[in-house]
């Protein structure tokens, strides 16, 4: 069906030029229409000036328009809302087409389907009181079809416009991808070339001061500065308290990018598990980005492989020092050991020492390692450090002060301790025995009555042929045997009668030597030897009896664990 | 005044040369558009030596005149002294206005050239079916009497204010027509003669 059909009969009346003028300017009206809608102006414009140019072209009104979205949403136009009820559901119904519309009040309707390429994308309502004519339904199509056309370019335009917005937004992402890339690529090539060619820690620092223009402090994970970068270095460099940078560890550890403390945007430093350190970018302005984000995550990337690269030599160097040193301990070739000891700087050919340490048993091999390595730094030992059978072995070049050492241990480790010191070895083949001695020593040490102390083995005297280690409890017994009644009688009066024996024997018998040595009166000196006398029922002028109880003394000092 | 005795007199608009008498329906869309067109066109006139009279949109006098004033003889008025009187639409007393402009400027000799433009955009809160009427009669009888002086008129339509309930009717009444960035002659523009609309102005015109 065409609105043809409706269309008030053609007469055969002949035209005049007026007329012919009229309608030729009406073509002329709806091509100039035309081409407004091609313009370029939105859809529901096009749709307008479509609407209100039904009464210029014919004696129609415009009773209704609706747009068309390309996912078939209708849209009723200015005016379609005012327009007869159920005028909307009866367009439905022509199901996109055009075609006739039979409403109550008797008008004719005409319901113009705008079709354009890419499907149907309107409708257009037109009223009459009674059917136009022919030349008005003429430009009245004319005028639907310029109109679909319109709006199928506008269509088309307006998918064009969000293809190229959607492209210029993907370029604006790319461009700022590239750029982010190539700043990116900077900060790897700069940190790599100053990572490779070996400026260490202060390079990294000052290469990252100037990649972000803001300083940068490089910390172990005490919070103690090992370098800095940029200006503004303080000095003392501030240090938290043990706690609360343990809690910021944690803290940062939880999180897989730099964390912000208050002027500070700091990353971990941490190959693995272990925290090796903190980089830090001092930001009190806050004016970090992400560029300077990346480059301290890659910093601490490349810090991470630096401070890991250290603490690998360390360990080697560490190692190689062990190894030496359980190696000379167990017995080892002079030449072969003089070279490895070179290797690590080690003069071996000094006078030695080995030093046994064995600590109290609730402390860690580990931690009296590190205090045993930090004691000889402060004292000055040259020495190797190893560990050997659950003790801590020392060879210390020239005569090591066991009473420092072992005050220094005592202080910073807080607990009870022995040393044993063995004798003095000109060659490394002597060393073996040197420990032997050093574990003689601190094993007797140990089992003294003042276990914490240092004992060498030069102080053994007699008595190292008297403990063989085997025989201890036949040395215990001898002593019991000579010393006895006097152990008892001083522990049951609290007296000294062991002592003043001991000493007046040292002295070879010399009452006036002993009683200076002691610093006692003579007449008190000689009570307690006639007391002495008494107790043990023994004679000291006897040469059997005063051997005897010299060598019971000179045990039962050793027992004693005195110096 | 013999109209064709005017020689290299360039009288151009949108880079398209008029020709003394014509009458111009301008479409435009806003008044950026409209000025782009407009300024230079009465700016050309004013550096010329031609009388120029613009029926200025509402508020807008003061500023053309700070635009253009010093250029030459310009003479500017809104629509309350130009297309209205008393807030309604007055064909009668706007020919009145043009055509004793028009006489006092060019008749006399004062100035060789005229050009007339307004801007119709005080329409557009007053559109009808009888105003609409009026303005096709009012134009229709512009292009009659333009052609008595040596001049050229323009009417500036704003296509964001108005539909094509007056666009047609409009491009009918002018016979050349500036749309689209393109000036198209419409040989079947309604003329006087044909349509029998004679306002007031076509009986004062009558010498």
């Amino acid at each position: 069906m065409t609105p043809e059909n409706d269309a008030v009969p053609l007469g055969h009346e002949a035209k005049t030029d007026s007329w012919w003028r009229a309608q030729l300017s009406d073509l002329y009206g709806l091509f100039a229409i035309s081409m407004m809608m091609f313009d370029g102006r939105e859809a529901a414009d096009i749709l307008r000036l479509a609407a209100t140019s039904v009464p210029s072209l014919s004696g129609c009104t415009t009773d209704a328009a609706y747009l068309i979205d390309e996912d078939g949403t209708v849209t009723p136009q200015d005016g379609a809302e005012e327009a007869y009820p159920g005028l909307g559901a009866e367009v439905g119904k022509l199901g996109g087409h055009s075609g006739r519309i039979e409403l109550a009040d008797g008008h004719w309707r005409w319901c113009y389907a705008l079709r354009g390429l890419g499907g149907l994308t309107g409708n257009l309502v037109v009223r009459a009181e009674k059917s136009p004519s022919r030349d008005e339904l003429f430009l009245l199509s004319s005028l639907g079809q310029q109109t679909a056309a319109a709006l199928a370019s506008s269509a088309l335009l307006k998918r064009e416009r969000r293809q190229s917005v959607t492209l210029r937004e993907l370029n604006e992402q790319l461009s700022t991808s590239v750029k982010r890339l190539k700043r990116q690529t900077q900060v790897h090539d700069v940190l790599s070339t100053i990572s490779a060619s070996g400026a260490g820690e202060p390079g990294i620092a000052n290469a990252l001061h100037e990649l972000t223009a803001l300083p940068v402090a490089i910390e172990d994970r005490f919070g103690n500065l090992r370098a800095w970068g940029g200006p503004g270095r303080p000095d003392p460099y501030p240090k938290v308290a043990v706690h609360r940078r343990e809690e910021l560890l944690r803290h940062a550890a939880t999180l897989s990018e730099p964390v912000r403390v208050k002027d500070r945007l700091i990353s971990l430093v941490r190959p693995r598990h272990e925290v090796l350190g903190v980089l830090a970018l001092i930001d009190p302005g806050r004016t970090a980005g992400t560029d300077e984000v990346f480059a301290l995550e890659y910093g601490s990337t490349v810090l991470a492989l630096e401070l890991s690269h250290q603490r690998s030599l360390a360990e080697v160097e560490l190692r190689l020092r062990r190894d030496l040193v359980d190696d000379l301990i167990t017995g080892t070739g002079d030449g072969s050991a003089y070279a490895r000891a070179d290797a690590i700087g080690h003069d071996l050919r000094r006078p030695h020492h080995v030093v046994v340490l064995r600590w109290s048993g609730e402390l860690a091999e580990d931690m009296v390692a590190e205090a045993t390595a930090r004691a000889v730094t402060t004292l000055g030992l040259a020495s190797l450090v190893s560990r050997h059978s659950g003790a801590v072995v020392l060879l210390v070049a020239g005569p090591p002060d066991g009473a420092a050492l072992h005050a220094s241990l005592s202080e910073s480790l807080g607990a009870e301790g022995a040393i044993g010191i063995g004798s003095r070895c000109d060659t490394p083949a002597r060393l073996p025995k040197s420990y032997a001695e050093a574990v003689r020593a601190l094993e007797i040490r140990r089992g003294s009555h003042t276990p914490n102390g240092v004992t060498t083995f030069d102080q053994l005297g007699i008595y190292r042929i008297l403990d063989t280690g085997q025989n201890h409890a036949d040395v215990v017994e001898f002593v019991r045997e000579w010393l006895g009644k006097l152990l008892d009688y001083d522990a049951q009066r609290n007296a000294e009668l062991v002592a003043t024996l001991a000493q007046y024997l040292e002295c070879g018998g010399s009452y006036g030597d002993t009683a200076a040595a002691l610093m006692i009166h003579r007449s008190t000196l000689r009570y307690r030897l006639g007391r002495i006398r008494d107790i043990t029922e023994l004679d000291l002028n006897d040469v059997d009896s005063r051997l005897n109880l010299h060598l019971a003394t000179r045990v039962w000092q050793v027992l004693r664990g005195s110096e | 005044m013999d109209q064709e005795n005017r020689t290299g007199h360039e009288v151009t608009f949108g880079g398209v040369a008029l020709a003394p008498g014509d009458h111009l329906c301008v479409f435009h869309r806003g008044r950026t558009d409209r000025d782009r067109l407009l300024v230079p066109f009465l700016a050309e006139g004013l550096r010329a030596g031609d009388a120029v009279l613009y029926l200025a949109a509402e508020g807008e006098r003061e500023t053309f005149r700070e635009r253009l004033a010093a250029a030459g003889d310009l003479d500017l008025t809104e629509p309350d002294g130009g297309h209205l009187r008393d807030g309604e639409f007055a064909p009668d007393a706007l020919f009145g206005t043009l055509d004793g402009w028009s006489r006092r400027k060019l008749a006399t000799g004062d100035h060789s050239f005229g050009r007339i433009a307004g801007d119709m955009s005080w329409a557009a809160p007053r559109l009808s079916s009888a105003l609409i009427d009026a303005l096709l009669a009012e134009e229709v009888a512009v292009t009659a009497w333009g052609k008595r002086f040596p001049q050229v008129v323009l009417c500036l339509y704003d296509l964001d204010l108005f539909g094509g309930d007056l666009i047609i009717p409009m491009i009918k009444a002018h016979p050349k027509v500036w749309m689209a960035g393109t000036l198209v002659e419409n040989p079947y523009y309604c003329s006087a003669a044909e349509d029998g609309h004679h306002p007031g102005f076509e009986r004062r015109n009558t010498p």
